[in-house]
This record gives C-alpha cells, sequence and structure tokens, in this order.
C-alpha cells in the first residue's frame, strides 16, 4: 500500500483507541473503589452475599489482577493507537496485536473465573466486549497489514 | 450521461470495491462497530433479564426450571408493547385492553407464538433502528471523494452512471454483510444459550428477519446516496441525512398531535410501513417490499439525475 497516506479506517482506529482508552482510565478508578469496597465489607452482612460471591472466584487479589490487566491494557490500546496514526510497525500493529489478544483473553477469563451473581459468566452483553478487539485483530492482519511501513 | 451508459463489468467493479474496502475508509467501520454494538445491545436487552430471572429463581426455590416457562410468563407481559409498536402508538389503551385492533393483535400473536418471541422483539427494535444506523454507513458514498476531487480518476475510466450506482450497490451489499453477522451472531446465541427454540425456527425467523433489514435499508442508503452526491461536505452529508431520516417521524408524530393528518408525514420515508416487512400476511410483507423497492427506485433516480448534470 501507499507508503505515507494513512488509510481514514486506520484513523477512525486510532481515535477509537483513544477513546476507549480514555473509558478504560476512567474505569480504572471504579475499579479501585470496588477493592476498597470489597475489602471494608468484612463485617457487614448486608454484603454477604456479594462477598461470598467474590471469596468464590479468588477474593481481593482476583480484583487486584483485574486492575493489573486494566493497566496494561489500557496503556496498550493508547500506545497502539499512536502507533496507528505514525503507521509504525512495531507500535501500531505489534501492539495493536497485544491489546486484542489480551482484551480477549481477559474477557474470556473474567467471564469464566468470575460468578454469575457479580456479573460473571458468557451473555450477549459481555460479547459486545469483544467486538472491538475481535474487529482491531482482523483488520490490522488483513485489511491494514501492508499500511504499517514505518 | 445516462441508464445507457450503465455497464454491468464496470458496475461489478465498482461495487465490489466499495464492499471489499469500505473498511478502508472508515465509514465501513464505524457502521460495522455501531451496528454491532447496537444490535448486541438491543438483543442483550430481551434476552439477559430472562437469564437473570431464570437464575434467580432456580437458586431460590433449588429447582431447574425450564427457560420456556420464563419466556412465556415474559409473552404475556409483553404482549401490549408488542401491540403498541406494531400498531397505533396513539390507541387509547387501558389496563385490560391495549386498544389496538384485532388484527394488530393477530400481528403480535404472530411474532409472540408463531415466531421465537425473543427474537421477533430484537428484530422488531432492529428495523425501528436500522434507518439510523444506515445513515452512518451510507452519509459518505461520493461526497468524501467529491471534496478531495479524487472521483475525477475514476471518471477517466468509467461514465458517472457507473459510479452512482455501483457505489449504491456496495454499499447495500455491504450493510447486507454487517446485518448478517449482527442476525447470525444473535440466532446462534439463542439457539446454543437458550433452550427453547429449535435451530429450524430460528434460522428460517433470522433469515426473513435479515432479509427484512436488507429490504429497509435500501431506500435509505439511496436517499444518503442522494444527499451525498448532491453536496461536497461528508460531515454535511451526515448531518442532513441524519436530520431527514429522524426529523420526518418526529414530525410526523408532534404534527399528530395538532392535526391527525400531518401523520402521513411518515410516508415520506418507509417508516409508515417498514414494520409491515415481518407482518403475519404475506401480500402485506409483498406490499412492504415493493413499496420499499418503489421508494429506492425513486431516491435513486432523483439522486443520479442531480448526481449526472453537477459540477464534479
Amino acid at each position: 500500500m501507499t507508503e505515507g497516506k494513512r488509510p481514514g479506517g486506520l484513523t477512525a482506529l486510532a481515535v477509537i483507541n483513544f477513546v476507549f482508552g480514555g473509558l478504560g482510565a476512567l474505569s480504572l478508578l471504579g475499579l479501585i473503589a470496588m477493592i476498597a469496597i470489597v475489602s471494608s465489607v468484612a463485617d457487614s452482612e448486608a454484603h454477604e452475599k456479594m462477598k461470598e460471591a467474590w471469596e468464590q472466584a479468588g477474593g481481593v487479589g482476583f480484583l487486584v489482577l483485574i486492575v493489573a490487566i486494566s493497566v496494561v491494557s489500557t496503556g496498550l490500546i493508547i500506545a497502539s493507537g499512536v502507533g496507528y496514526l505514525k503507521q509504525k510497525k512495531f507500535l501500531g500493529r505489534g501492539l495493536g496485536n497485544a491489546y486484542a489478544l489480551l482484551s480477549i483473553v481477559s474477557s474470556v477469563l473474567g467471564s469464566v473465573m468470575t460468578p454469575a451473581d457479580a456479573g460473571g459468566g458468557f451473555n450477549l452483553l459481555r460479547m459486545i466486549g469483544l467486538i472491538y478487539p475481535i474487529v482491531t485483530l482482523i483488520l490490522i492482519n488483513t485489511t491494514f497489514k501492508e499500511d504499517f511501513v514505518y | 450521461m445516462s441508464l445507457k451508459d450503465l455497464n454491468p463489468h464496470h458496475l461489478r467493479l465498482v461495487s465490489t470495491y466499495a464492499t471489499r474496502y469500505a473498511v478502508r475508509g472508515g465509514t465501513g467501520l464505524v457502521f460495522l462497530l455501531v451496528v454491532l454494538t447496537f444490535g448486541l445491545l438491543a438483543a442483550g436487552a430481551i434476552i439477559t433479564p430472562v437469564e437473570d430471572w431464570k437464575r434467580e429463581e432456580e437458586k431460590r426455590t433449588g429447582n431447574d426450571i425450564p427457560m420456556a416457562t420464563y419466556v412465556s410468563r415474559l409473552i404475556d407481559q409483553a404482549r401490549p408493547a408488542i401491540e403498541w409498536a406494531v400498531g397505533d402508538p396513539q390507541a387509547e389503551a387501558s389496563y385490560a385492553d391495549s386498544g389496538q385492533t384485532e388484527e394488530v393483535r393477530e400481528w403480535a400473536r404472530y411474532l409472540l407464538d408463531k415466531r421465537p418471541a425473543l427474537l421477533s422483539a430484537v428484530l422488531l427494535i432492529l428495523v425501528f433502528a436500522m434507518p439510523f444506523l444506515v445513515v452512518t454507513g451510507a452519509f459518505n458514498q461520493y461526497s468524501g471523494d467529491v471534496a478531495t476531487r479524487g472521483i475525477r480518476y475514476q471518471l477517466l475510466r468509467t461514465e458517472r452512471a457507473n459510479i452512482y450506482f455501483g457505489r449504491f450497490l456496495g454499499t447495500v451489499l455491504y450493510s447486507a454483510l454487517t446485518m448478517a453477522l449482527l442476525v447470525l451472531t444473535i440466532v446462534l446465541y439463542m439457539a446454543l444459550r437458550l433452550d427453547i427454540y429449535s435451530w429450524g425456527e430460528l434460522l428460517l425467523w433470522g433469515l426473513w428477519g435479515f432479509l427484512g433489514l436488507t429490504v429497509v435499508c435500501m431506500p435509505y442508503v439511496a436517499l444518503c446516496g442522494w444527499i451525498s452526491g448532491a453536496i461536497d461536505s461528508a460531515f454535511g452529508s451526515l448531518t442532513i441525512s441524519g436530520i431527514i431520516v429522524g426529523g420526518v417521524p418526529l414530525f410526523a408524530l408532534i404534527g399528530r398531535w395538532a392535526w391527525e393528518p400531518a401523520g402521513y408525514v411518515n410516508y415520506l420515508l418507509p417508516w409508515g410501513l417498514q414494520n409491515n416487512l415481518l407482518h403475519f400476511r404475506f401480500t402485506t410483507v409483498a406490499l412492504a417490499v415493493l413499496a420499499c423497492l418503489g421508494y429506492t427506485a425513486f431516491f435513486l433516480a432523483v439522486g443520479y439525475r442531480h448526481f449526472a448534470k453537477r459540477d464534479l
């Protein structure tokens, strides 16, 4: 494909990456708040059901793992967005693939390990979270494969 | 520049190029993401509460209750809403009576009892939303290339008619492929996760719904093509297309409060009859299909007439 001429679709992917990256950063704050809540419900009978569900999934340690994955995923999506704009092979296509694969794996693991009472399980709403990583994985390895030239 | 310039080989080339490279331009990518996200959200809004309901009841009672039991309870509660969606939204309803005609009630029974009810509800939402979604994928058929003068390179090689109708066909085909992916995903999910309907029922009704959605999108793609071919700004094309597609039913709804015949403004676009594509009577469906094709032909004719004469 033409060097230096970035297709509109790649620009669109980059913009969407930045939007999702920003939203991901905000959701990290929510996750951290959730860790604080779960840690503090030890003596509350009203939250016994939620606490029991999370402890079955792995407790606070599981939440910390989710936060770590979210941090890495957010970093990858923003960095790959920059890579798409600059049409860099590693920064764009490499990190884009890494983000997509990490996102898919973490989504599948999350649906398996999270109790249904806490929003786990595989359902249509969780599939929505898989749309963008799968579309990214397909597009940067097929349609836009030749556009990463630097 | 007339329709005699149409060359099937050039049409095929232009349309397949438009379909294959829709995503490269960005418009197709946004359309794909918007359709899949909205479609799965709509399906999730219908199906997920049933799954949650079942899980809670099983936990409470300790019994494994069939999903069909919950769906049948849901159908009884949803029947008035479906009758409202396919009938007259301003009918005077009471607690015990939706106020709709017997034909509308028969239609609701067809959608809820004779066809997979959950899939019918999802298809009704998609038929309603498809015009808005199509605008995001069809607003830039020509305006971007005209603005950048890139279309002149194509004009050296083929006639305007082939470009105009080829890109229309390409956009319709790409929209159809996207909707096929969405409907197939929803049908597969229902068949694998919900133990209510048979594969045959779901695939047949899903196929019917997909064909209906494709027919619904054609007039709106043609309308967006008309606007896109008339102005040089892609953003302007998106704005005007969105205003027209959304403004017509809004004007009809508001106008009807003041003056009953204002409701007929809906028929300026297929808003007034697109639900008929899911009707229980085949003749009504056939008339709706013919009407949508008529709208498509009209918008294509008017749009091409302007595109053929304008300075590119």
